[in-house]
This record gives structure tokens, C-alpha cells and sequence, in this order.
């Protein structure tokens, strides 16, 4: 008898097939068996299966291993190492995720985008080097770059840039990527504020944007309305506020300090970070993370992280309410919060096998970017908090407690 | 007009001639079936239709009708014994796989098409492609080049490690 002839299957049978893998990997390893096999998933990249987005964990730097960074994918309990830049040696530091790409700054401070699942890369133009000519430095302004010269570029690198997020797949040459600049040593004079930069990729500098705040803490893209937010500090507490990075003005939202200090026991430290789950400022979601302070038997301070809290904006939209429920439509609890360095991302629990992940539940990674040595033996911290009943769980499963540098969730967009 | 509701059996016939007798509530789970009978208006009124399927032979629609007799069957197939049932059934050679699933497309029967396509995807988890090819008797039609691009540009899927190794 003839044997069958696998490649000839018609196209359609080919995509049940291709939608009914577990992993990522053998998805992409279906789309490289042969030209019909490939078809049957090219079309889809897309539109990947849903059981496939779960976000997988992007690696930096694992000391022994054999390339510099790696891919975790959580469901598969597996690692994929990668090699970011073959041809580059530079020390590569990621301050940013979001649908499936990540953010690069090198010692030199240059910045690009990097697909980690399709190794596409992006280039944007090098911090340094725009912003010595910059004609106008502020002097008043601590957080601006004007200590450039004379710095190396990797101190420089991990003092002032703190996050970016970007508005569109960097490929989009509409794409606006918004860097969130800091500086650590300075934080305490109260005259600094912290300023943003963004340009688009194939500009040849970044565009310095003063904010009115003290302290930057997260930005979102809001996709709904085509706006970046930042939550931060000011002189007076903790403020949310569109900031308009071509010319319109910073748009205040109502004051949040209120609500987190009704939420906060005032022995903790804590970290903010922003969220969206809808349309309208209301969908916007201030997200507390609990953090205690603790010193180890050596007297080595550390963090721990012990609960999360979520204010949304009531009906009027004048007053941030405390909310505990996640829900990403439909009303379930289904919603799954992935919080960290990366741009903050929603996820429905029921898009996914029953029993690997939880609704109403916080998928966190460390965010704690100051790079003290005393890390790297001590990790940082991740884990699941479920919102129902304050519980914690672990990503790793056993596998492992801590990984440095902190690992960075990152959307499959192979 | 016979409708599916209305018919009362439904004869199939393969293209090497063998017949098989459907109670006309399996029928429905075949939605080509469906179709045709609802379409179809010359067949008698005494309750029965035929339907000649042209490309399957009577090895395979007999597997096709086991499957649909044990899925149309409410009182036995009913959660954990019919994943079981599901298991065994779907336990057999790759020709006769293949065949199982060109019958589950040609007569649209969603059950079996879901059972054979997760069968194929359980087959290849963890395979690199040219294992995929070699057990599925798939001639290579890239160019080594190609395949050497396809693999550069998603090489992290070609590799793996637990975590613990990896550190």
C-alpha cells in the first residue's frame, strides 16, 4: 500500500491540527516541517491560538549560561535560551516589555526593541549622544541628562533610565516609544523632577519632555485613547495624569493619594504601578503593591512583597475606589494581571488550560530596579497573589525561587 | 423532503460498495449528512436515506461509525469513561489515522475531527521537524537555505531545558 501522504492534508485540517498544539515551540516547529504545514500557520502568527499567549518570561544574563538571555515559558516549564545580538558584546540591560517585545539599553547607551520570539530588532536612536546636543539642557532640573559627559555609560544607564513603553508594534513607524528617566541619587533634593523622552523608531534623537512630577513610578500606553499615563509622585503625593508627548498639555486625573492612604498601613513601603482593563479613564486601574521591609540575619535589608491592592475611578470619575475584583469582561473574575518592569498586561484565566493559571489573581515579577549587589544572592521575588483570599503562589512551581536580573513577562508575538 | 429529525435511518456507502444502517439520530452528528438530507427531496417517505460517500473505503467508515454510535449513545457517553472510550478508539496506525481524519473533514463530524487532530498534535510535542517528517513520511520541500533561515529566525524553539539544568 501507498503511504500516506502528510503534507498533502487540505489546509483547513492542517489549521485544526496546528490550533490543537501545547506549546508555543511545537507551533513553531509545525510551521517549519514544510511549505503546507507552513502555510496552515503562517496566515495565523497573529492571531496566535489563545492557549498559546500565555506570557512567557524573558531571562537576562544567567551567569552560567551558555547565551546571554533565555525564554521561560511558565506552562511549559521549560527554558529557551537565545542570543540577543550575535554580533554585539555589549552589556544589555531590558527596561521595558510590551506585546511581545522588549526594551534594550547597552553600556553605551544605546536603545532598541528586540522580538525575542522572532528575533526582529528595532533600533532607536542612542540616548547619549541626543541628549549631550541637547541645546537647551534644564538646569534646574536634576533628573535631565546634563551630567552626561564624564559618566560611564552603563552607571548612566541604570541611574536615569527607568521604563519605556511604546504605543504600537515598534514596526508601526507611528509607533511612539516613551522612555521614563530617573535618577536614583537625586531623589531626596526637592527641587528635581523626573522628565520622559520618547521618539519614533527611524528618528535620529529623543525629545525631553518635563513632567510635573517629582518621581515617576509606571506609564502605560492607553490604547483606548491614545494617550500615555504616569502615576508618580509630586510634592504633594501620589498623582495620575496624561502626559502629552506631542505638545498638548499634562492632563491631571483625579488625586489618588487619598485612597491609598485609606488602603495603606503606614508601616509598609509600597510601589505603584498602572493598569487598564477598558475605555474612558475609568478603565484605568492604580495598582499598590505591598511591600515590607525586612533585614536578613546579616542585617542585609530586603523587600518582600505582601499584598496587592487595585483602585479604579467610580461612575463620576472623580474619586478612585478600591476594587477586588479582575475582571476582563464578562463579569467571572477571569481577569489576570501580569505586573512587573513590563508594560502592565490583561489576561483572561479562560483562555487557558483549567488548573494552570487563576482569575482574580496578580501574575508578579520583581520591579525593584535599584541594583544593589546584595540582590544577586538574595533574588528578587514572584509570584501569583490571588485577590480573592490574599493568598500567594508561586510561577516556578519548585523549580526555583529567584532569578536576577529580574525576569520580565513577555507576550508570545512570534 | 426528508429532514434529519424525520428520517429514521440513514444507509452509508462506501466506495468499495460495503453499507452501513444509521439510526437517523447518528446520522446528525455528520452535519454533511445533515445537509444533504435536508436538502435532498427526492428520497421516499418511508424514512430512509442513502448516501454514497465517493473517497472512503468501508475499513475507515467503519471506524467512522463505531465513533458515531458511541458519541450519539447519550446514556454511555457521558464524561471520563467516554474520554477513555475516546483514548482506545483513536489508538491506531497512522494510515488509518489519516484516512479518519479526511473522513471527519468530508463528512464534517466536529467530534472526530477535534480526536484526530489533537492525536496528530500529541504526535509531534517535543519533535524537531525532520523527526516530524520522518514519522509522518513528509518529503523536506525547502531549500536548505530556507530551513536554515526559518530556523535562525525562531531558533530559541528548537532548543529547550528544565530550569533547574539551565542554571
Amino acid at each position: 500500500m501507498e503511504a500516506m501522504d502528510w503534507s498533502d492534508l487540505p489546509n483547513d485540517i492542517l489549521y485544526t491540527i496546528s490550533m490543537r498544539v501545547d506549546h508555543l515551540s511545537d507551533y513553531i516547529r509545525f510551521g517549519a516541517v514544510c511549505r503546507s504545514w507552513r502555510s496552515a500557520i503562517s496566515d495565523n502568527h497573529r492571531h496566535l491560538p489563545h492557549h498559546l499567549r500565555f506570557p512567557f518570561l524573558f531571562l537576562s544574563s544567567v551567569p552560567t549560561s551558555r547565551d546571554d538571555h533565555a525564554l521561560y515559558s511558565p506552562f511549559e516549564r521549560k527554558v529557551h535560551p537565545i542570543r540577543l545580538f550575535p554580533d554585539r558584546v555589549r552589556k544589555e540591560r531590558c527596561i521595558g516589555s510590551d506585546g511581545g517585545w522588549v526594551c534594550m539599553v547597552d553600556d553605551n547607551l544605546g536603545i532598541s526593541l528586540f522580538n525575542p520570539f522572532s528575533s526582529a530588532v528595532v533600533l532607536l536612536p542612542p540616548l547619549r549622544t541626543d541628549v549631550i546636543q541637547d541645546p537647551k539642557p534644564h538646569p534646574k532640573h536634576h533628573g535631565s541628562l546634563e551630567f552626561l559627559p564624564g559618566m560611564s555609560g552603563e552607571y548612566l544607564r541604570n541611574e536615569y533610565t527607568y521604563k519605556a513603553v511604546w504605543s504600537a508594534e515598534p514596526t508601526d513607524p507611528n509607533c511612539i516609544v516613551a522612555l521614563l528617566l530617573r535618577d536614583g541619587a537625586l531623589l531626596l533634593q526637592k527641587e528635581c523632577t523626573s522628565n520622559m523622552a520618547y521618539c519614533r523608531p527611524g528618528d535620529t534623537r529623543w525629545t525631553v519632555i518635563e513632567t510635573s512630577f517629582h518621581l515617576l513610578l509606571d506609564a502605560i500606553f492607553y490604547k483606548e485613547d491614545h494617550r500615555f499615563y504616569v502615576v508618580g509622585c509630586g510634592y504633594m503625593g501620589a498623582r495620575v495624569a496624561a502626559i502629552g508627548v506631542l505638545g498638548e498639555q499634562e492632563m491631571e486625573l483625579p488625586r489618588v493619594d487619598e485612597a491609598l492612604q485609606m488602603a495603606t498601613d503606614l508601616n509598609l513601603g509600597s510601589e505603584l504601578h498602572l493598569a487598564a482593563t477598558g475605555g474612558g479613564p475609568s478603565g484605568l486601574v492604580v495598582v499598590l503593591r505591598l511591600l515590607k521591609n525586612l533585614n536578613t540575619d546579616q542585617n542585609i535589608p530586603y523587600r518582600l512583597t505582601v499584598g496587592f491592592k487595585l483602585f479604579k475611578l467610580d461612575e463620576t470619575e472623580t474619586k478612585w475606589v478600591e476594587t477586588t475584583s479582575l475582571d476582563n469582561n464578562g463579569g467571572d473574575g477571569n481577569g489576570m494581571l501580569f505586573l512587573g518592569l513590563n508594560n502592565s498586561m490583561w489576561l483572561s484565566s479562560r483562555d487557558f488550560i483549567k488548573g494552570f493559571c487563576q482569575g482574580n489573581s496578580v501574575y508578579f515579577t520583581d520591579d525593584d530596579r535599584f541594583n544593589s549587589t546584595y540582590y544577586v544572592d538574595l533574588g528578587g521575588e514572584s509570584g501569583v497573589f490571588h485577590l480573592e483570599d490574599g493568598s500567594f503562589g508561586s510561577i516556578y512551581g519548585n523549580d526555583l525561587k529567584y532569578l536576577y536580573p529580574h525576569p520580565i513577562w513577555v507576550l508570545p508575538n512570534p | 423532503m426528508a429532514s434529519p429529525s424525520h428520517t429514521r435511518t440513514v444507509t452509508l456507502k462506501s466506495c468499495d460498495d460495503v453499507e452501513f444502517v444509521l439510526d437517523g439520530s447518528v446520522a446528525t452528528l455528520s452535519q454533511t449528512l445533515v445537509s444533504a438530507m435536508a436538502e435532498d427531496s427526492s428520497s421516499s417517505d418511508d424514512g430512509t436515506f442513502t448516501w454514497c460517500v465517493s473517497n472512503i473505503t468501508g475499513e475507515v467508515l467503519a471506524k467512522v461509525v463505531e465513533f458515531c454510535n458511541k458519541h450519539a449513545d447519550i446514556s454511555s457517553s457521558r464524561g471520563e469513561d467516554l474520554k477513555e472510550w475516546d483514548k482506545a478508539f483513536i489508538s491506531v496506525e497512522l494510515d488509518l489515522l489519516y484516512d479518519l481524519i479526511l473522513a471527519a473533514d468530508n463528512l464534517n463530524i466536529e467530534s472526530l475531527l477535534d480526536l484526530t487532530a489533537q492525536r496528530v498534535a500529541d504526535e509531534i510535542k517535543g519533535k524537531m521537524p525532520h523527526e516530524i517528517r520522518m514519522l509522518f513520511n513528509i518529503e523536506k520541500d525547502f531549500t536548505d537555505e530556507e530551513e536554515r533561515e526559518i530556523r535562525r529566525e525562531h531558533a530559541w524553539a528548537y532548543g529547550g531545558e528544565s530550569l533547574k539544568s539551565f542554571l
